[in-house]
């Protein structure tokens, strides 16, 4: 191995000050002046030729390397897409983390990875990497959506509330409008799933005034409102709907039942209507209907009727009720009296045994009955118009507390408790 | 051009007469033209011409890098194929076929290819004056990107180094520098080289100087840092200027996580040092045996590290996406410490083997395991610290760093630098210092120096030189007592003075900023008959250089020539004599110093 190549002796002579040196030496010792040879300049200008050569090749090659890469990325992010499709959140997750390492700088890439983590119930991973992208893209809706259902999955609320109102406010690339209506009502059945229904209020109220343009946005909307006690609101979305598809069932279904928040029964009773010769199978909505129609008939406190109507509604109501506890009794065993006494029991081998606080509600209500039994007559009502009311709050009282014994099925019995319960909101 | 004859000639005019001023010809403008455009007028002093030089070798450099790191990703994807899991065919076949492959080449025809490179181009520097061979440079491309795209368990920021030294190394010969430049551009180009590999040009600078060069020399640090800016911006220019990692933001939030730090770094430290004994172990019995099994050692180092990569392919080659998986919490802290485990196991096997490639990427990848593991164990253990792994990755990699390559300042920047996060500063200062202290305490020597030794080479230890104390002048230096006069003194006062002492030289203050001498017996030889009243400032005429004590103890023995005395004086005031000295006093405070090398650690490497 040689020390220095430099195996000749040449002298040269300074161009400066004449002085004479070895060439070896590289500079002139009298001034220090380096002297350019013409193989030095040579070999400068050569290294630029080089250096543009270099150039060029390199960025052929990277070029390559850049579509390859490119192609390798696009193939497995496609790949993990059909895995997230077939439900197998690890096999996308290592798909995206492969399409990763080819194209690291993908924002989607990054996102796809953690949603994909995040479905396969890696929520610390998930964390780090929207942790990442957050750091980057603080307003981007769709990170700000991942967060908010990443801390969802830990319970933490507050910090779910606060990535949801983000992503609500922040930026979406495709269809802002929808994305923004689909988080809301992503945050609202959240909210209603906390069973905060105030904040889900304020959200799907917020929802209809944006006015969703997808029907299926706006059945749901009505649905979600009817679970926020906005029965008003809830029929404008279903009318929205049937604006646009006048044969929704579900559209007339929903109507309905806000109707029958709102005790408008008539109108219940023509949505149900709807709804089921639209849609034959609705079988529930059927029996609906027919409990709706029974109330209709037997309701004193329709508009138009006559006192005449209203006495024998009252009456006919009474009756029910009586026989309602009767038929209550008969199947929890129990004789009733008269006399507001602990009702005997029949039951076997129950023999001296205490009442339960069942046998001692129906044996009062019983005697109540029997007491107000001369008063609760159609003649007795006509003559006494005001006895109309407390009659009918009586029979509301005896279908409230018999059905926690046991459960209605007689669609009169029904009918009347569902009176019962909307008179019973009402009055709260 | 004759400076008598006017600059313009002036046309005749009509009684055919030539008037006072000339108008100049066109011979006489092209005359000027050339003198303008002279070659002399362009000529550069050396130091200029270093730095030009600098920049064309940094770029050269990054052209090559950046090949260099396509190319391991060609082979990468052509032999392990496009997954991060290879299938089990590749992992078993690609490591140990390139191993046959490489070894043949490295012995057969690149011999000096063997290594990671940071040794070989410290020989070259302190042993072949700066002289690298082309084919070097070939072969350890070649030989380097199959070794780590096909698998084995090293980096490419050495390799990329020694390429970056070799092209400079080349250029510096055939434009004939001289010895002395020929040896600094060999470093000149290692830091273009390992500037691009890593992305951090302040990283790439920090370690040549720390670890090859070793001095912080004005001229030659601007060179370092030319050509490492250059080469990484023709490397980002290509591929990019994203960071390597892509961490999150991390803070300091409660002072008791420096504590959790500060296990780590003591965690770090006894890793590093199981690295390196292992290393040292390893090499040097693989060695042993016959010279023909070196054409296989490569292939069954392959072939075991592909046996461990059917289970763990993130031990395989680099890694650099597994420590990013690493710090996004990908792993439990009980894979992330075998990970750590059999990067060790792995990386000595692919080195010892004789593999060419570097270092720097496995101890990254270690520390990254390592750091990931006790983050989440400490995470369990002291939940409300709540680190996240991330940062615990982040500074494992600085530690091991440390603890390994014994680098401490390029240690700190590298991961401040490829994070682009200095508000981890403090944790990864703490943590690389303790595994540092621990990694020097059992193991002296660090582990570039025990490989040169193992290869035969005495290369100086640049870590023991950092630590030698330099001595200086106050060191050496002597009270003034008796031995000076001052320029206003008659020479009669000054002959009085000097015969009641026994010194034979006497230092002389002239005034303002200058020093004189004479010698006992010059002054007694001046005859009485004399004007003996001149002072002694018209009688000296010769000026002696002076010192201050803070000057190294070198430039009194370059100053001293023929003066057997030299006066230290302070520096806000030159007539101020602090004290005085001679050759004799500069010998004796270098005996004194008891400097003293210590080659017992490695045995050389039997042939």
């Amino acid at each position: 191995m040689p020390s220095v190549i430099d195996s000749s002796p040449a002298t040269i002579r300074c161009t400066n000050c004449e002085t004479e040196f070895f060439q070896r030496l590289g500079r002139c010792p009298g001034c220090g002046q380096l002297v350019s040879t013409p193989s030095s300049r040579m070999v400068l200008s050569l290294t630029v030729v080089l250096i543009f050569a270099g150039f060029g090749l390199t960025q052929c090659l990277v070029k390559v390397h850049r579509d390859t890469e490119s192609a390798l990325a696009v193939r497995w992010f496609t790949r993990g897409e059909q895995a997230m499709q077939a439900h197998l959140p690890a096999t996308a997750a290592d798909c995206y983390r492969t399409a990763l390492s080819y194209d690291p700088e993908n924002g989607q890439y990054r996102l796809h990875l953690a949603q994909a983590l995040l479905a396969d119930n890696r929520l610390a991973e998930a964390r780090a990497h929207l942790s990442s992208l957050w750091d980057e893209e603080p307003a981007d809706g769709e990170v700000n959506l991942t967060l908010a259902r990443l801390f969802e999955r830990r319970g933490d609320y507050s910090k779910a509330v606060r990535y949801y109102s983000n992503a609500i406010n922040g930026v979406w690339n495709d269809e802002p409008r929808a994305d923004r209506i689909a988080t809301r009502f992503e945050l609202a059945n959240f909210l209603l799933q906390q069973h905060k229904l105030a904040q889900a209020q304020a959200e799907l109220v917020a929802i209809q005034a944006d006015g969703p343009a997808n029907p299926a946005d706006q059945l749901l909307l009505g649905n979600l409102l009817l679970q926020v006690n906005e029965p008003q609101r809830a029929i404008q979305a279903f009318d929205a709907v049937l604006q646009s598809d006048p044969n929704s069932a579900q559209a007339w279904l929903g109507k309905a039942q806000a109707s029958l928040v709102l005790a408008d029964y008539k109108e219940a009773e023509h949505a149900i209507t709807n709804a089921v010769d639209r849609d034959p199978k609705l079988s529930d909505a059927r029996r609906q209907l027919e409990v709706v129609r029974e109330l209709l008939r037997l309701d004193p406190a329709l508009r138009g009727l006559s006192l005449v109507e209203r006495s024998q509604r009252a009456a006919e109501a009474f009756e029910l009720a009586m026989k309602r506890i009767n038929s209550c009794a008969t199947q929890q065993g129990i004789t009733l009296t008269s006399q507001n006494s602990s009702a005997s029991t029949q039951s076997a081998g129950s023999a001296g045994s205490p009442n339960s606080p069942a046998q001692d509600e129906l044996q009062r209500l019983y005697a109540a009955a029997m007491q107000k039994q001369s008063s609760a007559t159609e003649k007795a009502l006509r003559k006494d118009p005001d006895a109309i009311e407390p009659t009918m709050q009586f029979v509301f009282d005896v279908e409230r507390e018999t059905v926690a014994i046991c459960p209605a099925t007689d669609k009169g019995d029904r009918a009347l408790l569902l009176l019962a319960q909307h008179e019973g909101e009402a009055v709260k | 051009m004759n400076p008598q004859e006017p600059a313009i000639a002036k046309p005749k005019d009509a009684s055919g007469s030539r008037p006072a001023v000339s108008t100049p010809t066109r011979r006489q403008y092209w005359t000027t033209l050339r003198t303008m455009l002279s070659p002399q007028r362009f000529s550069l002093r050396e130091e200029q011409f270093f730095l030009l030089l600098a920049v064309l070798i940094g770029i050269l450099s990054g052209l090559a890098v950046v090949c260099f790191r396509l190319l391991i990703d060609f082979l990468h994807l052509k032999l392990l194929g496009s997954g991060l899991q290879p299938s089990v065919p590749r992992v078993f076949l690609a490591p140990m076929l390139a191993g046959l492959v490489i070894a043949f080449l490295v012995i057969r025809f690149f011999p000096r290819a063997r290594g990671s490179g940071v040794n070989q181009t410290k020989a070259a520097l302190y042993i072949y004056d700066g002289y690298i061979p082309m084919s070097t440079v070939v072969g350890k491309f070649i030989t380097s990107a199959l070794a780590i795209g096909s698998g084995q368990s090293l980096g490419p920021e050495d390799p990329a180094l020694q390429i970056g030294a070799g092209l400079a190394s080349a250029l510096g010969r055939r434009l004939k520098l001289s010895r002395e430049k020929l040896r600094l551009i060999a470093p000149v180009g290692a830091a273009a080289g390992l500037a691009a590999a890593f992305n951090a040009p302040i990283t790439a600078v920090l370690f040549v100087i720390e670890e090859v060069i070793g001095r912080w020399t004005a001229g030659i640090l601007g060179a370092v840092v030319l050509s490492a800016i250059s080469s990484a911006v023709v490397e980002r220019w290509f591929l990019g200027d994203e960071p390597l990692f892509r961490v999150p933001a991390y803070h300091l939030v409660h002072w008791g996580e420096l504590g959790a730090y500060a296990s780590l770094g003591v965690i770090g430290g006894f890793a590093s040092l199981i690295f390196v004994k292992y290393i040292a172990f390893l090499r040097p019995k693989l060695r042993q045996y016959p010279s023909w099994t070196r054409y296989f050692q490569p292939a069954a180092a392959g072939l075991l590290i592909g046996f461990i990569g059917i289970k763990f392919p993130q031990v395989m080659g680099a890694g650099y996406n597994y420590m990013d998986q690493a710090m996004h919490e990908q792993y439990t802290w009980q894979i992330l410490a075998v990970l750590g485990a059999l990067k060790i196991l792995t990386t000595g096997l692919s080195f010892g083997s004789g593999a060419p490639g570097g270092l720097f990427a496995p101890t990254l990848f270690m520390g990254a395991m390592i750091g990931g593991a006790v983050g989440m164990a400490e995470r369990q253990i002291v939940p409300y610290l709540a680190i996240p792994v991330g940062a615990y990755a982040l500074v494992g990699m600085g530690t091991l760093f440390a603890g390994i390559l014994r680098a401490p300042m390029t240690s700190v920047f590298m991961i401040l630098e490829v994070s682009g996060n200095y508000s981890m500063i403090v944790p990864v200062i703490l943590s690389n210092a303790i595994a540092y202290f621990i990694s020097r305490t059992f193991q002296p020597t660090p582990i570039f120096d025990l490989l040169s030794r193992q290869d035969g080479l005495d290369l100086p230890s640049l870590e023991e030189e950092r630590e030698v104390p330099l001595l200086r002048v106050e060191d050496a230096m002597r009270p003034a007592v008796g031995q000076t006069l001052t320029g206003d003194m008659t020479l009669l006062d000054a002959q009085q003075k000097v015969q009641g002492s026994a010194q034979e030289f006497f230092v002389v203050g002239m005034g303002g900023d200058e020093w004189s001498g004479i010698s006992r017996a010059s002054l007694l030889e001046i005859p009485a008959d004399s004007e003996l009243d001149v002072p002694l400032s018209i009688v000296l005429t010769t000026r002696i250089p002076y010192l201050h004590p803070d000057h190294p103890l070198d430039t009194a023995l370059r100053l001293m020539g023929k003066w057997p005395l030299l006066p230290v004086v302070h520096r806000a005031n030159v007539q101020q004599l602090l004290g005085v000295v001679s050759l004799d006093d500069v010998m004796r405070a270098y005996r004194g110093a008891g400097l003293h090398e210590n080659h017992a650690e490695a045995a050389p490497v039997v042939p």
